[in-house]
């Protein structure tokens, strides 16, 4: 079951990026990273880590893609297809660094040991324990990414509220 | 056959090289924002499956601040394509060298 959960779960995860870098069309490259972001999440529960996969159906695949929806509607993309790229290169850069990837993973996947995931406490799947570590150990770097979160808000609105001033002056 | 670290390693190397490959072939930024966004996933992915072989819990704190950096990123990456989308009237890389002068 876990196997079969994990292949099916994979396969939609890479189908999905793959379709993401390959469509023209912005808006279907965003249905596709959502179906990517999804499959991941359910690895993370597959990683006992259910919170984590709530999160990231969440954050990931619910706050982000619909700001990538807004923002797409909002800012004209049509104009990709009618132009040629003036370089190449990038493509045979991403070869380039495919065929390096595919050396790599050839030689890592030779190299045992393989081993199965050891069980797992009911302690170490619980949201709680993420809680009392993220208040006890890793509590700067918790209140520092609020910190951040409100410094990212802050500096968007300053963003495009500026941007829009400046346009009307 | 039993699923071992090593599948979920090459899943995220796997995930990580299409989103690498997206931002250095595609042009569009929203595509290469959102392969950006792919290869922090698949790389909170690796972290994942490493905190469970090891059964050390510091991996799902670190994939709860990956989570938030994720989310900062998009905001401020669309706000800043927005602001250029005003001036430049384009949202591909080719038409945008504001720093090159």
């Amino acid at each position: 079951m876990y196997q079969i959960l994990f292949y099916i779960l994979a396969v939609l995860a890479v189908s999905g990026a793959f379709g993401m870098i390959t469509r023209k069309n912005p808006i279907v490259s965003v249905a596709f990273l959502t179906i990517s972001m999804v499959s991941i999440a359910g690895l993370f529960a597959l990683l006992s880590a259910p919170f984590l996969a709530v999160l990231q159906l969440m954050i990931s695949a619910g706050a982000v893609i619909v700001l990538f929806v807004f923002v797409i509607m909002i800012v004209d993309y049509r104009r990709e297809e009618s132009r040629r790229r003036v370089i190449q290169f990038g493509r045979v850069l991403g070869s380039a660094a495919v065929i390096y990837l595919v050396i790599v993973l050839a030689l890592s996947i030779l190299k045992p040991p393989f081993i199965a995931a050891p069980l797992t406490g009911e302690a170490f799947e619980m949201p709680e324990t993420l809680g009392r570590l993220l208040i006890s150990e890793f509590m700067i770097p918790f209140e520092l990414t609020g910190v951040l979160l409100l410094s990212a808000a802050v500096a968007v609105i300053l963003m495009v509220k500026r941007g829009e001033g400046e346009r009307d002056t | 056959m039993i699923i071992t670290l090593q599948h979920y390693l090459v899943l995220s190397v796997i995930l990580f090289a299409i989103g690498a490959i997206g931002v250095i072939s595609r042009r569009n930024i929203f595509i290469i924002l959102m392969s950006i966004e792919l290869m922090l996933a698949s790389a909170a992915l690796a972290v994942l499956s490493f905190s469970r072989w090891n059964l050390l819990p510091d991996g799902k704190a670190l994939v709860f601040f990956v989570m938030a950096v994720i989310a900062v990123e998009a905001a401020i990456g669309l706000a800043i394509i927005i602001v250029v989308h005003r001036r430049k009237k384009s949202v591909l890389t080719d038409d945008l060298g504001l720093l090159r002068g």
